[in-house]
């Protein structure tokens, strides 16, 4: 014994050992179930928790397929966004409807959900999406779809499932940090705590310092200690998050490709697009296609004018194949928005009043009033 | 094989295993294979390049103890220098010496010649200088050429120090692999503690400031003035803190196999004249270009006082593009060159003694030359880190003529890079600048372990970088 005393690294062990007990007992993911216990969808993809546990009835179903507008997210009341109005005014004409958005839809996640359409029979498919859905060849993220219902109640949180076990990713981890969880370490996973609490307590001047980028601020991690929930639904912080961040780092926002680079992503539009189109024709599914509002500010000059490119010649496609494409690019003023492509309570009404006789038109064929 | 990788600490510890259980002829080779496998992880391919190296000096050598006749000897070095830097000239040179010289050609109206499109293998200079000391050695009698191709691939492979240096002698390193040393407690304990340092260096230290640098140095036209000096002094910051925290991790990893390798750093930032700082920055390759290339430059002569500082200038130019085939190395390597020759001029021409420092003795004049030294290798750090002579002239003019408005993440990373500057030079300064290592109890060590470790584990940032040096 008094040998390994004098080691450091009989110390070291023991120290690292402790700490990882006392990680285990202190943080809040031991409150998280595991992946094979919790609420799952069958896709194991982000999605809108409704399609978790769908009523299954005889109505004909009707889905929509769309980004974080689907979801709201910035929208403090569900009943407020406008995949919650479309609901009621196609349930009012006796369809069934699905909202099956997921934030930050990406090409992969768009073409698993189209499958899942044909796959339960689904009598009409509306898609509401934005250039920015489809990934340039580059950045197709596998890891991505991999995540875990990251969307419930709406919480932009990832719970990607690793060794296991849930935890939540709010930023990029190192691949060592990645490692370690991937063993079940409490101490590595603290780090994500760590750098959640920081997040939301740091002033955005010292994020880049902090975290070597720019970290959207996280939700209050006291909240995540309520031994009460057994999952953590954490409540967005609109003073202190998307906005601010937003604004502070505009000119150097890492996510700025999502804007600029519309080019690169038809490639990939244009690969699975006419696949899609015939993926529904074939079982007889009707798709309504809508390019969603995006803010009139939104990039420079030179990227919108890329942007629209993108929209004209993608909608030629469309249309091409025989599908209804509605570009509704431009239809709500800059009071709607947030952000750059996220609807304000005002937007959300807004398009939803413009969408619904498109709807109509598409779903019980009436006409639309001028 | 990235030092800060994952693969690295699985490796590293399957060579650890392997070291202590095999017996050292089966064991060296395991050593000289894993190095190769270290390599080769990067490009398999290169490693023909590493043993070609190996194969060209191992035979050189050979041949050049076995010669008598003085020509003979001479012909033989100077087609083994030619093979050896031909190999590096290729691989390193051969796009920048193309369109360089298409610049030439074109402004003469001759048609270009084609710009070789190679991919530059990780290490190739470091290798390729330690081989050729070793033959260097051969030829001047310091040392006897070994008569195993296993000794000198050993040598040139050595997986600690075959990407990034420490650039070591074969008289130095050479006896340490042939036999089996196995290291003590302490060995292992300051090689484990010397890699938690390195890491912490590079990943939380390093890593973070090229965050910014990066961001700064890629548009310096649009950088205000304080982004851009505070952006400069980080990078010298960074430079400093990766390329140490890769030689800590080399120096640990070897240590852990008993192995003692070159201190490459000595405190730079406290350097008090340009003779200095060559004295502790770098320390491996300036005393490789001291010892093999002005040594040859000056031969038994004594020479007049110009050609002397003349010699100075070349081998430090020289030194400057030994980092990369490009315009602002000359540069950098130009204006060591011309400080260090102003420097000795001021000896040499007046006669003062050199026990005499130029600004005096006292504390007072010693921060004043530390200070200046600063000063004097922020414009280096400049030249160094600026991807191209049109992005220095945007940095000078940026620094001279920009904007001054207040940004508070330049602030940020402002004061940072003051505090870490004054930690660094305070260490330096408290420890002697020597780098004793402190006696602490089991219990006390195993806490700054920990210590590390939460900071490795909480403070790595997520935006992986090369180490700098890596690409030399």
């Amino acid at each position: 014994m008094s040998r390994l005393a004098r080691s450091a690294f009989f110390w070291f062990t023991l120290f690292v050992a402790a700490s990882e007990l006392l990680a285990w007992w202190s943080l809040p993911y031991r409150l998280v179930p595991k992946a094979d216990v919790a609420i799952r969808n069958p896709l194991s993809h982000r999605a809108w928790p409704e399609y978790l546990d769908a009523e299954h009835d005889a109505r004909p179903l009707v889905v929509l397929i769309s980004n974080s507008q689907g979801v709201g997210g910035e929208i403090p009341d569900d009943d407020k966004i406008y995949a919650a109005a479309l609901r009621a005014h196609v349930a009012r004409s006796g369809y069934r409807f699905e909202n099956w958005s997921a934030r930050g839809l990406r090409t992969t996640e768009l073409e698993i959900l189209t499958l899942e359409a044909v796959e339960r029979g689904a009598r009409h498919v509306i898609v509401v999406v934005a250039a920015n859905n489809f990934d340039p060849p580059e950045r197709v993220d596998l890891r991505y779809p991999l995540s875990d219902i990251p969307l419930l109640a709406g919480a932009p949180s990832l719970w990607p499932e690793l060794g296991g076990a849930l935890f939540m990713k709010r930023t990029e981890a190192s691949d060592l940090a990645w490692a370690f969880v991937a063993l079940r370490s409490n101490l590595a996973r603290s780090r994500l705590a760590v750098i959640d609490l920081l997040a939301s307590r740091l002033p955005l001047a010292l994020h880049r310092f902090a975290f070597g980028r720019q970290v959207r601020p996280g939700e209050r991690l006291d909240s995540m200690n309520d031994p009460a929930i057994s999952v953590y639904l954490p409540a967005v912080d609109l003073a202190q998050g998307e906005l601010a961040e937003r604004r502070a780092s505009r000119s150097a926002d890492p996510e700025s490709w999502k804007i600029i680079r519309p080019a690169e992503r038809f490639t990939t539009f244009a690969a699975i697009f006419p696949g899609l189109a015939a993926r529904f024709s074939t079982r007889g599914i009707r798709m309504s296609w809508i390019w969603q509002p995006i803010a009139p500010d939104t990039g420079t000059a030179e990227s919108r004018s890329t942007l629209d490119r993108f929209v004209r010649d993608a909608t030629a496609i469309i249309e091409q194949s025989g599908v209804r494409c509605e570009d509704m690019t431009d239809a709500l003023g800059p009071g709607s928005y947030v952000t750059q492509g996220h609807f304000n309570e005002e937007g959300h009404r807004e398009f939803a009043r413009l969408l619904t006789p498109i709807i109509d038109e598409d779903l019980l064929g009436k006409k639309r009033t001028p | 094989m990235s030092f800060d990788s994952l693969t690295f600490v699985a490796f590293f510890a399957a060579v650890l295993v392997l070291h202590r259980a095999l017996p050292w002829r089966a064991g060296r080779i395991a050593l000289l294979v894993a190095s190769y496998v270290f390599y080769g992880t990067a490009n398999p391919w290169h490693c023909l390049l590493l043993l070609a190296a190996t194969a060209i000096n191992f035979a050189a050598a050979r041949r050049i103890e076995a010669t008598a006749d003085d020509r003979g000897r001479k012909a033989l070095l100077a087609a083994s220098l030619i093979a050896s830097l031909g190999l590096l000239g290729a691989f390193k040179y051969g796009a920048f010496a193309a369109v360089s010289l298409n610049a030439v050609l074109g402004a003469l109206g001759i048609a270009a010649v084609p710009v070789p499109g190679w991919a530059l293998p990780i290490g190739i200079s470091f290798y390729t200088f330690q081989t050729l000391s070793y033959t260097l050695d051969v030829y001047w009698g310091k040392e006897r050429a070994t008569r195993s191709f296993t000794d000198l691939a050993l040598y040139a492979a050595f997986f600690p120090q075959l990407v990034a240096g420490p650039i070591e002698r074969f008289g130095k390193l050479m006896p340490q692999l042939r036999e089996k040393r196995l290291p003590g407690p302490g060995d292992m304990e300051a090689g484990f503690q010397r890699i938690l340092w390195g890491l912490v260096k590079k990943t939380v230290v390093a890593d973070r400031l090229g965050v910014f640098v990066d961001q700064v140095y890629a548009a310096p036209g649009a950088a205000s003035s304080p982004a851009l000096l505070v952006a400069t002094v980080c990078f010298g910051l960074q430079v400093y803190m990766d390329f140490s925290g890769y030689c800590d991790i080399a120096i640990g990893s070897a240590r852990m196999m008993g192995v003692s390798l070159t201190e490459n750093f000595r405190w730079p930032m406290l350097s008090r004249n340009p003779i200095d700082l060559w004295s502790r920055w770098h320390i491996t390759l300036s005393t490789w270009f001291r010892d093999y290339l002005f040594t040859a430059l000056v031969g038994r002569r004594r020479p007049g006082t110009p050609r002397r500082l003349l010699n100075l200038v070349i081998v430090l130019t020289l030194m400057g593009l030994w980092h990369g085939p490009a315009w602002h190395f000359v540069l950098c390597g130009l204006a060591v060159g011309l400080a260090v020759a102003a420097y000795e001029g001021v000896y040499l021409v007046t006669g003062r003694s050199r026990a005499k420092p130029l600004f005096g003795r006292g504390w007072l004049s010693a921060a004043l030359a530390v200070s200046l030294m600063n000063l004097f290798t922020l414009v280096l750090v400049l030249l160094f880190r600026s991807p191209s002579l049109a992005d220095v002239r945007a940095v000078v003019s940026g620094l001279c003529c920009g904007s001054w408005s207040f940004d508070p993440v330049v602030a940020v990373y402002g004061v940072a890079a003051v505090l870490l500057w004054a930690i660094c030079v305070a260490t330096g300064l408290l420890s002697g600048e020597t780098r004793k290592e402190l006696p602490l109890a089991a219990p006390l060590r195993a806490v700054l372990w920990f210590a590390l470790l939460l900071a490795l584990l909480y403070g790595a940032v997520d935006t992986h970088q090369q180490f700098i040096y890596f690409q030399f």
